[in-house]
């Protein structure tokens, strides 16, 4: 094998590594919003969608939980998303809903404004995720989903609910909506 | 003669008759030239405490070879000299490529279900074989314990062969030919048979565990102990005559030997069924099932969702105070029903202490021998029940415990006799129920606790102060302070004393508390006192402004509404009630956890009087609610440890109440005030 060809068949293995995920981010995402902007995560990780329900604060815990809730006879932390982006608290109003996620190691409900849709999205229409500068954490994006006019902010909802801290994303996605 | 021959010849000495006493002295003394190091002296040991025994009386004689076998072991344990190490080698070629490390490949295309289920079963058959064995040991010419470890092994036998795990079948067909020489009166019994055997069941336990984590087609080491063992069995089996040497598929087959006992089994059995009934209880096996824990766990949570459903329906306006009086009586029958399957349903977790018992009994044997003492170890009540996930984390303080009786509690045989106690130690393991709670009592009747010298030693450690006035019990728990653990010297004289606080803090975290009861010189009592469940906790519910928390009971000493002559301020910050003389500090709930909307004014709540020692202390909370019996929950996973917070629970209402931590929403709080 000389040296052209190698180079030729990593390429290729590169572009099909691409290819692969890119295909693994292609899918179905629940989506929802937190005050006015639009976020989505992955369906294959969300259990169920609940209404409002009796939530029981923990005293000494990080501010994002805002507490516990009692689904069916198990105990489950309430993850307050906005907190943990780093804005207000999260107003219980009528369409306030809890998304509980599911993974193989996290269960947990995230306390969002409201329920959008589940949008199918395809490899296509995700973009990378632009580097926003300093100060803004991209790890907890898998991309940018743009489709049907709209772009919303494609979480890697394990990052998000395991990271100890407060996630600045706020100035990402109003220069993403610019972009659009 | 190497060692295996050596331990082999030992085996064979009968202490109440030592001819052959002088071969085993001339094969040590071969031995001993042929070694160095740590196993010369090792076997230097051996051959002067042979040499003693010459002319002593029988019991002295049996501590003696007991001692000589412990010597042995050890030498054959140490580094082998580099003869030896040729012989390892070779056998280590067949499978492995550590040349060191003994193995077998799995058999390729094993089933990983059935070899779990192999795994479970064969592990079940063990504990019942060392049962008997330990028994056996005791009375050598119960037929009946006899039968039941063959049973075992020759069940052993034959799944290990059904799945060609073929290092399994051969020892345990090894051990079942050796009994078998006993059993038919070729060899006579000694202790050393009853030993071997139980080293098997080690060696096979030890391939068992190692086979879980095992992949078909995958090589797994054997244990070290596995070759000495084998060989030690190999040459006691073809010392006489007519054992079979190889292992072939064919040897299966029930031997003579077997079918013989099986007709000597059916004879007993169809002759004597009366006499034997209660001898054989523990043995009858009543039948079950198998459940998966997590399905298990499932059925109650749902059940527990049961409960709350049904309260709720029960609590309706419309069933209360609609006056529709049938449907009031269905709901009510209803909720008889939905209680009784609570009830039920919180047995299903519960299983008997046999197993742990039967490892500490084991356990006692093995130290016992190794400490050169005499105990006779009693268990009764272990047919006790106790909650499933409660079983592992009281094994280890229990086995802390027996450890500590053996080495400091029970003295040796010469100074018993010089006391004028029987050789023979004592210990008594026994449970049983009392008040809804689990009673675990050990008791030995060895030196017991010296009150002069647990204070002496807590003295010079700084736990008290020299003026300090102590009642007995006070003095008996400072044996649990971490400080005084760490008395090495002293606890060797004194006795007790060794990681003990590792065991209250086990103990503790089972919400149970132990109590010693002692006489000098008489011996020495533990009780373990646990609730029979750590899922149910009995609770206060408090409240403080708008939430509620439950307060356990066993940790509410006294409630009291204070008087405001009682409370005094230290430096216009800290708060102290004044109760009955003893000055204890104020911790108000409502801010340690930030609630808002809550009493402020002491005199107008409640104060609650909760920890021991330097940890009492007055909680302050707005008022007591009512007393319920709570299942405790983790929060979930990703919550972490939360400070102050036990667990959660689900509500009559449905909601979620927080259990409180005393202990840690003490600890807690004493960094934030620092009083």
């Amino acid at each position: 094998m000389n040296n052209a060809t190698v180079a030729q068949s990593s390429q290729s293995l590169n572009a099909a590594i691409k290819e692969a995920r890119l295909d693994s981010r292609a899918g179905k995402y629940l989506t929802f919003f937190l005050e006015s902007e639009e976020y989505g995560v992955e369906i294959l990780k969300v259990q169920e969608i609940i209404g409002r329900m009796s939530i029981t604060p923990v005293p000494r815990t990080p501010e994002f939980i805002r507490g516990v809730i009692n689904l069916r006879g198990k105990i489950h932390p309430l993850m307050d998303l906005k907190v943990k982006f780093g804005m207000e608290h999260t107003q219980i109003t009528d369409e306030t809903c809890i998304i509980v996620i599911k993974t193989s190691t996290i269960m947990m409900g995230i306390l969002v404004d409201r329920v959008s849709e589940v949008a199918n999205i395809a490899a296509g229409e995700i973009e990378d995720t632009p580097s926003f500068g300093a100060g803004i954490d991209t790890d907890y994006l898998l991309g940018v989903g743009k489709s049907g006019g709209k772009v919303r902010l494609l979480l890697d909802i394990e990052k998000v609910i395991t990271a100890k801290d407060i996630i600045s994303l706020k100035k990402a996605t109003s220069q993403a909506n610019d972009e659009k | 003669m190497n060692l295996n021959q050596l331990a082999i010849t030992l085996i064979g000495l009968d202490p109440e008759n030592l001819e052959g006493l002088d071969d085993f002295k001339k094969g040590i003394r071969a031995s001993i030239t042929g070694s160095q190091g740590r196993q010369k002296s090792l076997l230097n040991d051996a051959l002067d405490t042979a040499e003693a025994m010459s002319g002593h009386d029988p019991e002295t004689c049996r501590i003696g070879l007991t001692r000589i076998g412990v010597l042995l072991e050890l030498a054959m344990e140490h580094p082998r000299p580099a003869a030896q190490k040729v012989g390892s080698k070779k056998a280590g070629k067949k499978a492995g490529n550590d040349p060191k490390a003994v193995s077998f490949v799995m058999p390729p295309g094993l089933d990983a279900e059935l070899l779990s289920e192999f795994v479970t079963e064969n592990l079940e058959y063990m504990a019942q074989a060392e049962s008997a064995l330990l028994g056996w040991e005791k009375d050598p010419d119960d037929q009946e314990l006899l039968n039941t470890i063959f049973r075992a092994f020759h069940t052993i036998k034959g799944t290990a062969s059904f799945i060609n795990l073929d290092c399994i079948m051969e020892m345990a067909h090894s051990v079942e030919s050796v009994l078998a020489r006993v059993r038919d009166g070729k060899t006579a019994y000694s202790a050393g048979n009853a030993d071997l055997a139980l080293k098997s069941l080690d060696v096979l336990k030890h391939i068992l565990t190692r086979l879980k984590t095992a992949s078909p087609g995958q090589p797994v080491v054997l244990p070290d102990q596995y070759e000495p063992v084998m060989a030690a069995l190999k040459s006691l089996e073809t010392s006489g005559q007519t054992a079979p040497v190889s292992v072939s598929p064919a040897a299966l087959a029930p031997q003579p030997g077997f079918k013989e006992w099986l007709t000597q089994k059916s004879d007993i059995a169809s002759g004597d069924q009366n006499g034997n009934n209660g001898k054989n209880s523990d043995e009858q096996s009543d039948s079950s099932v198998r459940i998966r824990i997590d399905r298990l766990d499932k059925l109650l949570d749902m059940v527990g969702e049961l409960v709350i459903a049904q309260s709720m329906v029960s609590q309706d306006d419309i069933v209360l105070n609609g006056g529709h009086h049938g449907l009031a009586k269905k709901i009510s029958h209803a909720g008889k029903i939905v209680r009784e399957l609570q009830d039920l349903s919180m047995y299903l977790r519960m299983v008997p202490l046999k197993a742990t018992f039967q490892k500490l009994n084991r356990l006692a044997r093995d130290l016992a021998r190794k400490n050169g003492k005499m105990v006779n170890f009693i268990s009764e009540g272990a047919e006790t029940e106790i909650d499933r996930n409660m079983v592992d984390l009281i094994t280890d303080p229990l086995i802390h415990m027996i450890r500590n009786s053996i080495d400091h509690g029970i003295e040796t045989p010469e100074d018993r006799r010089r006391l004028g106690k029987s050789g023979d130690g004592r210990i008594c393991l026994e449970a049983g129920h009392s008040e809804g709670n689990i009673l675990i009592t050990i008791k030995d009747d060895g030196r017991g606790l010296s009150r002069g010298r647990i204070e002496k030693k807590a003295i010079e450690r700084g736990l008290i102060e020299p003026a300090q006035k102590l009642n007995d019990q006070e003095v008996w728990q400072l044996i649990f302070q971490p400080g005084f653990s760490t008395a090495e010297k002293v606890t060797e004289v004194s006795g007790r004393g060794v990681g003990l606080d590792v065991v209250r803090k086990a103990v503790e975290e089972l919400h149970g508390r132990i109590e010693i009861e002692n006489a000098e010189g008489q011996g020495c009592t533990f009780t373990l006192r646990m609730p029979l469940t750590m899922t149910i906790t009995d609770g206060m519910v408090v409240r403080v402004g708008g939430e509620k928390y439950i307060l356990p009971t066993a940790n509410i000493q006294v409630a009291l509404r204070p008087a405001a002559a009682d409370i005094h301020t230290v430096e216009g910050k800290a708060e102290m009630l004044d109760l009955k003389g003893q000055m204890l500090p104020v911790f108000r709930l409502h801010r340690l956890f930030g609630v808002a909307g809550a009493k402020t004014s002491l005199t107008e709540g409640l104060l609650v009087i909760v920890g021991e020692g330097v940890q009492r202390c007055a909680l302050f909370v707005d008022d007591l609610m009512a007393q319920n019996q709570v299942v405790t929950k983790s929060l979930g996973n990703n919550m972490g440890k939360v400070p102050g917070i036990a667990g959660g629970a689900i509500m009559g209402d449905g909601r979620v109440g927080l259990i409180l931590d005393i202990k840690g929403l003490i600890t807690a709080a004493m960094t934030v005030t620092r009083v």
